[in-house]
């Protein structure tokens, strides 16, 4: 009994851990026919345009996470849905299911082969500037438009900022940027162990998300 | 899909000219071809603005680049420089006053394309705006590789657009049916950054899958061919080319996309 027990507890550590991630570069409303209230959203993902009603779409925007939140708080699947649930926004579940069928949002786990197969499979891109560093605060970086910093962060999640997109998927950025940081001789296992830099990438990823400072995009085939 | 639909086959790689077309898609032609009617008239006034002929000659002037901020080595230190980064290279603006050049050489979002955005008339805004030495500094980003200068329709604008790429900024927030014709670019939840006619929209949803600006003007012309029936800009990539300088001017004054060199990543 108590290894039936313990396997549920396990499932359920599991479930929490996964985290959901959107993807896809927004496009918007798009109304038709003037003075019509017929509309779709859109969503760009690789050369396709996804086009969503009200509903779909509001769940895709809260797998970004929300701005408030605390970034120990996993955004997982439970938090995603107690948030849905707060949206009065129907059939939530069934919602976020096909949005994971059809790969709009996508689960993975920090430190698991999984979180690899994702970071193979997409690409960050960023949506804003980069605002650089302060001289109270020199170690923390920001992003944001000219006056308005959204997010801070690290140097090293910095540098993926500023160059991930620049390879045709994520797994390869951190791979590249964790050979830069051996060959500069920094000694920080953050930031020399490229499986390492993707967890942390991934743990605080929707601070960026949620504010739009980047969007996960599907990887170059080239 | 069982909750949405796709324009395209599902393959990152596949060309975003060749995408599958639905009723949805001819409706969004029939709202371009409406907007090159406006285009044709804003042409049209762009041109009596533009001054004389010997004006149009000369090269407009674009920022190149994504700004990555200020560089404090030191607690409590000045800015060592602000970086920018170009392809795979970070070029460095020395100074408070090439920053505000540089940002200068993006445009004014309030005045549109109302004026050329030339060499002398961001010296004329330098000089209104007490910003010193802003032909010298002009030359500097020049040869730092952070503006580039192109005469619309030569033949150096062919080799232009082959040298470099748009990247888009920021995400869209589509029209709305009290305007149905303009597509709004920002941020959610705030006043939009700023707001495009459809063929703009399309500039800044697209053009950043093509690994240059030319390529994306073919691929741009080619999707306006099969989608649009009977239509004759929209299927010239060198019509193309004159409203991609229109399009990159308001967008890259309103940071909602950045000029990149070539030889970057693309999905084509």
């Amino acid at each position: 009994m108590s290894r039936v027990k313990d396997t549920i507890l396990a499932m359920a550590t599991d479930d929490a851990a996964k985290l959901l991630f959107p993807i896809g570069h927004c496009i918007g409303a798009y109304y038709d026919q003037p003075a019509s209230n017929d509309h779709v959203y859109q969503v760009r993902v690789g050369a396709d345009v996804i086009r969503l009603n009200d509903h779909q779409f509001a769940v895709w925007g809260l797998a970004h996470g929300m701005p408030d939140r605390s970034p120990e708080e996993p955004w997982n699947r439970k938090a995603l849905l107690t948030a849905a649930r707060r949206a009065a926004v129907a059939t939530s579940e069934q919602i976020l299911d096909s949005l994971i069928e059809d790969h709009l949002i996508v689960e993975t786990t920090p430190g698991t082969d999984s979180a690899v197969d994702f970071a193979r499979r997409h690409r960050l891109i960023p949506l804003m500037l980069g605002l650089g560093n302060t001289s109270e605060e020199p170690r923390l970086y920001s992003v944001g438009l000219i006056g308005l910093p959204v997010a801070s962060m690290s140097a090293m999640a910095y540098d993926l900022y500023e160059w991930a997109h620049m390879d045709a998927n994520l797994w390869l950025a951190c791979e590249g940027a964790a050979a830069t940081a051996v060959r500069v001789g920094i000694e920080d296992r953050l930031a020399t162990d490229p499986l390492r830099m993707l967890d942390a990438l991934l743990e605080t990823l929707h601070m960026l998300l949620s504010p739009n400072a980047v969007y996960l995009d599907t990887r170059l085939t080239n | 899909m069982s909750t949405s639909e796709t324009t395209g086959s599902g393959d990152p790689g596949s060309d975003p000219a060749r995408s599958g077309r639905t009723e949805s898609d001819r409706r969004e032609a029939d709202r371009r071809a409406a907007d090159r009617t406006e285009s044709d008239r804003s042409q049209s006034e762009r041109s009596e603005s533009d001054g004389s002929q010997a004006d149009a000659d000369v090269p407009l002037v674009f920022p190149v680049g994504h700004y990555m901020g200020p560089f404090h080595p030191t607690r409590g230190g000045p800015a060592k420089h602000h970086i920018v980064r170009v392809g795979w290279e970070t070029p460095k603006l020395p100074d408070e006053a090439h920053v505000d050049i540089w940002a200068l050489a993006h445009g004014m979002l309030a005045q549109g394309n109302a004026i050329r955005w030339t060499r002398r008339a961001i010296i004329e805004a330098a000089d209104k705006a007490d910003m010193p030495d802003a032909a010298a500094i002009l030359d500097n980003l020049a040869k730092l590789g952070l503006i580039v200068e192109v005469t619309p329709g030569t033949e150096q604008a062919r080799e232009f657009a082959s040298s470099y790429r748009l990247q888009s900024l920021l995400i869209g927030l589509g029209n709305s049916p009290d305007d149905p014709m303009l597509d709004a670019i920002g941020l959610a939840g705030v006043t939009p950054m700023v707001k495009v006619r459809p063929r703009v929209y399309e500039i800044w949803q697209w053009a950043h899958l093509w690994p240059t600006l030319w390529a994306a003007c073919e691929g741009l012309a080619s999707a306006a061919e099969e989608t649009e029936e009977g239509s004759t800009d929209a299927a010239d990539p060198e019509q193309v080319l004159d409203l991609m300088f229109e399009a990159m001017r308001t967008l890259i004054s309103s940071n909602a996309a950045y000029l990149d060199v070539a030889n970057t990543p693309s999905v084509t």
